[in-house]
């Protein structure tokens, strides 16, 4: 093999090691201290508290720093360690307590220390954390239609994430600024009504959390400076040195050098995950704001192009290191401890749309492919005019199989996101992604695409069952009409739209419920007052603070759908070779006995993914229905709610809620993933796949389609291969889609994996939106993962 | 115009040409290539096929046929090739699609409507359409008129071909083409005759008269395939090389043996004797054989 790639130095492959060695844990250290705190402070207002809260942590928590480590700070008490944030939730964990090492996805040791700390202090959280006070505030109809599986409402035991941190000002500002902004405000503020008390607390909160957060640092300064007098080995003792200098600068005052730039981002990362467990936190434009650091340094003799990677590594596995505490269901559901912690590179320059790669740009895809972790999610930003070195190493990454970086297409995004937050198009030009493929204002956007889904095949079966649900007869969504009148494909399309606006009006009221919520409890000032809005409002993300806000809802299992409808119209209405009573009876038998009406239903209806304008125009109508329905509502700030098609790997569970379907599916069967045709489905190649994928009319997802493809390593090696995926990408492109990646793993080598999982633990998969070591996938997900079809298909 | 069976049309083709293309597979062939890998286009004709591992054995294609050439023998169906008057019948039954074919008359506008889907990716990519077969020279007409309507609609087009049909054939279609990937399955006259079934005179006389002029000769690549012990001995290669010095082509594929095509042949009711594919380093000794006078080798699915 000619390919050679970036690798790591002895220091690295030895943190990588620790990191990969430790199995992950749950730590209790957090859910000690904020109980504490709480009791200390209850009688402040929520953001008060809450900054109380956070100061109290970062000045008691055990801090460390590991061998090697040139970006310090730690979130939990051990490397790879979830804490406990009991505010959100309590009870599951006591519950669950037994199984976190033991589950098949994602486990997590408790270890008898940390069991005996919980099971004191988390008792008092009992029915007080915010998961019960949403679970008794959510209407009654909501929580009910919820247990069909056919709608959920998301957000409800954890922070709200999604944060794109203004690190272009914060970096050169440091925090003292902020804190001065405050202070400011405070003395300009005549408080005479409520809402001005509110933002003179929420100012007060931010000036706390800025004093935690430079007392946070000036912990690791002090434990640096004492490790070095203690170190023998000269250039370890000189690296302690730098980091404790560093650490003393940032991030109170500006960044002066590369180290410290990439060091005061990894502090305010941490601390957002110690003050709450949002995920979806992104790095977004990370070779934008860091790379002036690394020129300057690189002109003064201070830095090397090797030592910038070699930091970047070091950050890299310091964000893999992160951990979320997640229950059963949703590790399963999000499987690979994913974190959706996103860098996303080259794009556009603001002020003339000219091509933005920069050194760092670079450096950033050579420690990826160097350190190969888990996170952050690295993507391009591709445009037009793109550097064609950076968008080659990209795909010179693909075809060995590293499964990463992701290519996001600016020439949809930019104008989409104009007209979703109405920003200016130097704005739009300066866009990150928050979570998977959702696109925000980087510095200025406070996404929040955690609304919950409606199940697009779950309402097919309604449509079968005039509104019952068959899987227990119960009148579940509104009467449609009963199926043998409703022969005609207009008359399909309309009855499922009316199950489906039935079900997104449930979702969105249980929403605002949530995010009423999170406004009036659980304001986090140290994560707002990152976004630029927040401290000029007075007023923390929750509650609008941000100068952009948006709600993406997401809308699942579309190809199913689609190709149930196609099924139903094809073969029943239009060509009678099936009758629908033949169909109702094998559904409800799940095809027993009836494998030629199942095989019929299969290969006889057109199916989504191969090109087929009739079978991909029902697709497309859904997902544009639904972003439209969408556009009546308003979430709890205000802001809009816009349409994501994604799934996760939930697709697993979306389908267990569902009996036997028209697109030949047997019941309980997992869903198709995102916006990928239903699997195996695709059967006319990459390029017809493509086209079907880019014919669902992306612009109206105004939060992004998630979009996978994989191919056999060997049907794209070499130069020509290379040229291939570039074409494959461009084209795409060409046609608004949004975002796609691309695995080359074939299944023998996934089957390899799953017989040997101790010589592949280094497998790295994009599971969706994210990568996963793919043995510590449970077996479920994994099979999933080699269902999907690999291109391209025998001839 | 007599009507022409195409046996399947191949979108995402990056093996016949550059860029990603989309290649046409013409029915009918006048060589009998004993590892032929696409053995279901041998047939000018409609082509029945039977991939049993799909068939659930559910009977309805039997009950479909009005000539009753269907029947089950030993758990399979089975198809007598005499009775069957290719009315598709079974193929319209058959709900998994074990039963199947991909032979098809199209119009002109619904092939050009068919290349049109990845006409981004040609222009793109620098791909474009490629006909294969089959021998696209068996149906010279139907072809050239198709080539006509591809340059027409400003693709890029080219041939794969063994050469084997009448001159003014080959070099009519050779100037509508960009890229014409020329067969030679073996230099020796005699294991030509054994293997390909015909006399290789015919096909080095086309191919030196389309070297002669500058231009076509420009468009040529040669393609071999290997087939161990048959073809991919020393002597073949220097041969080969002597060859194509003489008549200043320059760049030439090596396409070693895989099996696809016994199964293929199987399930369109041929019997297919087995090859062997060259090892790796016969191939790369083939490779530097060739490579040493200066010509550009490609051993395909070894690249870099």
């Amino acid at each position: 093999m000619s390919e050679t790639f970036y690798q790591m130095t002895d220091r690295v492959k030895q943190l990588k090691k620790m990191l990969t060695d430790e199995t992950p844990t749950m730590s209790a250290e957090r859910a000690k201290l904020a109980t504490e705190a709480i009791q200390k402070y209850a009688f402040e207002p929520p953001v008060l508290q809450k900054a109380y809260m956070l100061d109290y942590i970062l000045r008691n928590k055990k801090i460390f720093i590991l061998d090697g480590e040139l970006i310090v700070g730690n979130q939990a008490d051990k490397p790879r360690s979830a804490p406990v944030f009991p505010e959100y939730t309590s009870e599951w964990v006591l519950e669950q307590i037994d199984d976190f090492g033991k589950r098949k996805s994602d486990p997590m040791i408790v270890t008898d220390e940390d069991r005996a700390i919980l099971e004191e202090y988390l008792p008092y959280w009992k029915d007080i954390s915010f998961d019960k006070v949403v679970e008794r505030a959510l209407p009654e109809d909501v929580k009910h239609a919820e247990e069909s599986g056919v709608v959920t409402v998301g957000n409800r035991d954890c922070g709200t994430g999604h944060v794109l941190p203004d690190y272009f000002n914060l970096l050169k500002r440091g925090l003292n600024y902020y804190k001065e902004q405050c202070q400011k405000k405070i003395a300009e503020t005549v408080v005479d009504s409520k809402e001005k008390q509110e933002q003179v607390d929420f100012w007060h909160a931010v000036m706390i959390d800025i004093d935690a957060a430079g007392a946070y640092a000036q912990r690791f300064s002090q434990l640096a400076a004492e490790k070095a007098a203690a170190e023998t080995d000269d250039v370890r003792k000189q690296e302690l040195l730098d980091i404790a200098a560093a650490c003393a600068q940032v991030p109170l005052k500006p960044a002066r050098t590369f180290q410290e730039a990439v060091q005061f981002v990894w502090f305010m990362h941490v601390i957002m995950n110690i003050e709450n467990n949002g995920h979806g936190e992104s790095f977004h434009r990370f070779d934008q704001y860091t790379n002036d650091f690394y020129e300057a340094d690189l002109a003064a003799g201070r830095i090397t192009e090797d030592k910038a990677i070699e930091i970047i590594e070091c950050f890299f596995i310091k964000v893999t290191s992160i951990m979320k505490l997640r229950d059963k269901f949703y590790s399963q559901s999000f499987a690979g401890y994913p974190l959706w912690q996103n860098i996303i590179i080259g794009g556009q320059k603001l002020e003339d749309g000219s091509d933005a790669t920069n050194p760092v740009s670079m450096l950033c895809l050579k420690a990826n492919q160097a350190v190969q972790t888990s996170m952050p999610t690295m993507s391009i930003q591709y445009h037009d005019h793109l550097n064609q070195d950076l968008m080659n190493e990209g795909l010179r990454m693909i075809q060995a199989g590293m499964a990463t970086p992701a290519f996001f297409n600016n020439n949809l995004v930019i104008p989409m996101l104009m007209e979703k937050s109405g920003c200016t198009i130097e704005e739009a030009r300066n866009w990150g992604i928050h979570g998977c493929v959702q696109p925000g204002v980087a510095g200025k956007s406070d996404g929040r695409p955690t609304v919950g889904y409606v199940n697009q095949l779950k309402c097919v079966e309604l449509v079968l069952n005039n509104g019952v649900n068959p899987v227990n007869g119960e009148q579940l969504g509104p009467r449609t009409g009963k199926i043998e009148t409703l022969d005609t494909l207009e008359k399909l399309e309309d009855a499922l739209y009316k199950q489906n606006d039935y079900f997104v009006d449930m979702m969105l009221r249980g929403f605002n419920v949530v995010g009423s919520l999170h406004a009036s409890r659980m304001p986090v000032a140290f994560t707002s007052m990152l976004v630029d809005g927040c401290i000029d409002k007075g007023k923390s993300l929750q509650e609008g603070g941000s100068k952009y806000y948006e709600s993406g809802a997401f809308c699942v299992s579309v190809a199913n759908a689609a190709d149930a409808i196609a099924a139903v119209d094809t073969l029943v209405n239009q060509k009678h070779v099936l009758d629908i009573q033949t169909v109702m009876d094998a559904l409800q038998h799940n095809f027993d006995g009836a494998e030629p009406i199942r095989q019929a239903l299969l290969k006889k209806a057109p199916k989504y993914g191969n090109d087929n304008a009739y079978v991909d125009g029902i697709a497309a109508g859904i997902v544009r229905h639904y972003a439209k329905n969408l556009e009546k509502y308003r979430d709890s700030r205000g802001g809009h709610y816009v349409e994501v098609v994604e799934s996760q790997s939930m697709n697993v569970s979306q389908g267990k809620c569902i009996m036997a379907t028209p697109d030949g599916r047997f019941a309980y069967d997992a869903v198709a993933d995102n916006c990928s045709p239903a699997m195996g489905r695709d059967t006319s190649g990459p390029t017809a796949c493509i086209n079907s994928v880019a014919h669902l009319d992306q612009k109206n997802a105004k939060d992004g389609c998630l979009f996978n493809l994989r191919f056999d390593p060997r049907s794209i090696q070499g130069k020509k291969g290379r040229m291939v995926l570039d074409a494959v990408v461009r084209t795409f492109f060409k046609n608004m889609g949004e975002h796609i990646q691309i695995n080359v793993i074939d299944n023998k080598t996934l089957r390899e994996a799953q017989k040997h999982p101790e010589n592949y633990r280094n497998l790295l998969v994009r599971v969706a939106g994210y990568l996963a070591y793919f043995v510590e996938l449970d077996s479920e997900v994994q099979e999933a993962l080699i269902a999907r079809t690999a291109h391209p298909p025998d001839f | 115009m007599k009507q022409t069976y195409i046996g399947g049309i191949q979108r995402f083709s990056t093996e016949d040409g550059p860029g990603i293309r989309t290649t046409v597979f013409f029915k009918g062939c006048p060589l009998h290539c004993r590892w032929c890998h696409n053995p279901e286009l041998l047939d000018p004709s409609y082509t029945l096929m039977y991939r049993e591992k799909d068939c659930i054995r559910c009977g309805s294609c039997i009950r479909s046929c009005p000539e009753k050439a269907l029947s089950f023998q030993a758990e399979r169906v089975v198809i007598d090739h005499r009775k069957c008057k290719q009315c598709g019948r079974c193929v319209e039954a058959c709900c998994t699609g074990a039963l199947y074919t991909k032979s098809k008359t199209y119009s002109l506008d619904e092939l050009l409507a068919t290349l049109q889907k990845d006409a981004d990716y040609y222009a793109i990519s620098g791909g474009g359409v490629t006909f294969s077969g089959g021998e696209v020279l068996a149906h010279a007409d139907y072809v050239c008129t198709v080539a006509e309507a591809v340059r027409k609609a400003g693709y890029t087009l080219a041939i794969e071909t063994s050469g084997y049909g009448k001159r003014e054939d080959l070099s009519a279609l050779a100037s509508l083409c960009d890229y014409i990937l020329f067969d030679l399955k073996h230099m020796d006259r005699q294991a030509h005759k054994t293997y390909v079934g015909v006399d290789p005179e015919r096909i080095w006389s086309n191919l030196e008269a389309l070297a002669r002029d500058e231009r076509m000769r420009e468009k040529i690549v040669i393609r071999v395939p290997q087939i161990h012990k048959i073809n991919d001995d020393e002597a073949n290669m220097y041969a080969l090389r002597d060859y194509m010095q003489q008549l200043q082509l320059h760049e030439v594929h090596l396409l070693p043996y895989h099996n696809m095509g016994v199964s293929k042949a199987r399930e369109a009711g041929i019997e297919q004797e087995q090859f062997v594919t060259p090892p790796d380093e016969i191939l790369e000794r083939n490779r530097s054989i060739l490579a040493a006078t200066g010509l550009t080798v490609l051993v395909m699915g070894h690249e870099e």
